[in-house]
């Protein structure tokens, strides 16, 4: 059942300085997240997609900057709130699990201390206070020996005891958003599985609204409600999981889908990959058109002029001016 | 293949050597024993004058013999280590405080604070300590609390620079980007989850500064800068006894190897500690 919008990002712009100029990462990008859905975000390394995700947050690098647009959080703009005031939202109301969970702990603290640190910090909790709730948290995560766990230090753990651990944490001040950039990556697949049928487990628990960030569209298309596809920072399609997976109309959705497995062999169907590489920012930046005109096999002359505007049916949008027909 | 069972005596060896690695700990306890209870290793009073007994040769009732005023040495030694050692660790500590604090602000926070920040650690570290400790003595006098300022003053911006860069380096790990995630204050950031990693190093510098500190301190004493008899600091025993140097030798030599003691004993802890630290690099 989803439910009210939790959260909602209108025509995200982000810059990054480097090299003496302005590089737009992010543009005009929009969603909205609600509680009890899982929304994911896919694309390729440098589509924008972790750079969304920490400007959401404020937690951009020192280079990175919001040109415009809104972050609107349980009807507060976040990008107008004050550090103090965004610093309290963070890990109490909006969680965030950076990625790789064997460096998102502080080697020099022991798991225990480390879980119940947003407690300390939000709740005015004492050590004493906090550690049953983060054992507690620990065990909904499905970690058994907890005891074990709370006194044992992050490099003692596997990478998947780290990634449950991660989630209790960011659990732990029962926040209303939470988002997870590639929560799986950096884990094997009988893991990654693991891993994302807890999300989805706490997710319905909690009637959670959560970000999921990820390289593959395939994994994240066993949890997610919808899909928001980036392409060279800017919206490619956007809409339900089975409209995305099944009847996708932006032809990287398309070429994203052909190149996974699906699971299914039995038609033969054969594994092709995009051609060519992905966008480079600089260029992206200077010209006008589709970022993804030049690997694209359907480019037509308005291509070059102008970004296409994201228009289509009710809840599933694409960015295309000619876009795939269903079969 | 399995190792040969060692025998009894190897053993034992090996556990000897093993409890070896720790005995630069027993030369910090026993240091710490001196500063604490003085009274309990020299009983006579350093003050108390014996005009009746000047410049007496060590014997079995003074110990290191007597000053010109017929004082214990021993005593006034062992009382000396309080004054000289137990400052420079009090100097030292406080001036890794501050420069810590300096140091890992500066190097969390960037931007124009870190550029104030460290340019005023730059003009303090462009000061000589003699020139402000006459500076500072001859504003307020002579005295144990000029040399402390002094010091104090000019020994802190070295822990905010190396602090500042080691915090530059740690800030980039990732726990500090979770840490921020979960709400964590840069002030809390600082204390919580980058003082544990800065520790190893600040404690070995600290060792090593603490006999750079009792160097610079009795050097100052004796320069008349700092302690002001009747005060039985080493630095300023020393001085007194300049004068007396042809027929009392004991009188500059006892207290100058209590500074010689002092002095290494910094360094054989600094060796030991760095020598932890690296092994905790390697393993």
């Amino acid at each position: 059942m989803i439910g009210t919008t939790v959260c909602a990002v209108d025509g995200l712009t982000v810059a990054y300085h480097s090299g003496g100029e302005w590089l737009q990462a992010v543009r005009e990008v929009s969603f909205e997240v609600c509680s009890g859905e899982i929304l994911a975000i896919v694309g390729e390394t440098g589509s924008g997609k972790s750079t969304t995700a920490t400007a959401m947050i404020r937690m951009l690098p020192r280079n990175g900057r919001v040109v415009s647009g809104r972050v609107s959080f349980d009807g507060r703009d976040l990008l107008a709130l004050s550090t103090g005031e965004m610093r309290r939202l963070r890990g109490q109301d909006i969680a965030y699990v950076p990625q790789q969970p064997m460096s998102a702990f502080n080697p020099t603290m022991t798991m225990g201390r480390q879980v119940a640190e947003p407690l300390l910090i939000h709740r005015g909790m004492s050590q004493s206070e906090a550690a049953p709730l983060a054992a507690k948290r620990l065990r909904e995560m499905g970690i058994h020996e907890v005891e074990r766990v709370m006194h044992a230090y992050p490099h003692e753990l596997s990478g998947g005891m780290l990634q449950r651990a991660m989630i209790a944490t960011a659990m732990i001040c029962q926040p209303k958003l939470l988002i997870l950039d590639e929560p799986t990556s950096a884990l094997d697949v009988t893991i990654q599985r693991q891993i994302l049928s807890l999300i989805k487990e706490v997710q319905v628990g909690y009637h959670l609204a959560v970000v999921l960030i990820s390289h593959d569209l395939t994994v994240v298309s066993q949890v997610a409600d919808r899909i928001l596809v980036l392409y060279g920072g800017r919206a490619a399609e956007i809409g339900p999981t089975l409209d995305i997976t099944t009847r996708s109309r932006h032809p990287y959705t398309r070429g994203l889908l052909r190149s996974t497995l699906t699971g299914t062999l039995e038609h033969k169907a054969k594994l092709t990959s995009l051609a060519g590489y992905p966008p480079n920012p600089l260029e992206v930046d200077r010209e006008p058109g589709c970022p993804f005109r030049p690997r694209c096999h359907r480019e037509i002359a308005e291509c070059a002029v102008a970004f296409p505007p994201l228009e289509g049916e009710p809840g599933h949008l694409w960015a295309c001016y000619d876009p795939e027909p269903v079969s | 293949m399995a190792a040969p069972a060692l025998g009894r005596v190897e053993a034992r060896r090996i556990e000897l050597g093993r409890a070896m690695r720790w005995w630069p700990l027993l030369l910090i306890a026993v240091w710490v024993v001196i500063i604490a209870l003085p009274g309990l290793i020299a009983p006579q009073n350093p003050l108390t004058l014996n005009l009746a007994n000047t410049l007496a040769p060590p014997s079995g009732s003074n110990f290191f013999g007597t000053d010109e005023a017929g004082r214990d040495l021993w005593s006034r030694c062992v009382w000396g280590v309080r004054y000289s050692l137990g400052i420079s660790i009090v100097i030292v500590v406080s001036a890794a405080v501050i420069g810590t604090l300096i140091g890992g602000l500066a190097g969390l926070l960037r931007g124009p604070i870190d550029t104030l920040l460290m340019r005023t650690t730059d003009v303090f570290l462009a000061f000589p300590y003699l020139i402000l400790a006459i500076a500072i003595a001859s504003a307020v006098g002579p005295g144990l609390t000029t040399v402390v300022v002094a010091l104090t003053a000019v020994w802190w911006p070295g822990y905010a620079r190396m602090v500042r860069g080691q915090v530059l380096a740690l800030k980039e790990l990732a726990f500090v980007e979770g840490a921020r995630a979960a709400g964590t204050s840069t002030p809390m950031i600082l204390i919580r989850h980058l003082l544990p990693h800065l520790l190893p190093q600040l404690s070995a510098r600290v060792s090593m500064d603490v006999g750079y500190a009792v160097l610079a301190l009795t050097g100052l004493s004796f320069l008349g800068l700092g302690a002001q008899p009747p005060t039985p600091e080493l630095g300023a025993i020393i001085a007194d006894a300049r004068s007396h140097l042809l027929v009392a030798w004991w009188y500059t030599t006892l207290p100058g190897l209590f500074v010689l003691a002092a002095v290494l004993s910094a360094m054989v802890v600094n060796d030991w500690l760095e020598g932890r630290n690296k092994g905790e690099l390697s393993r």
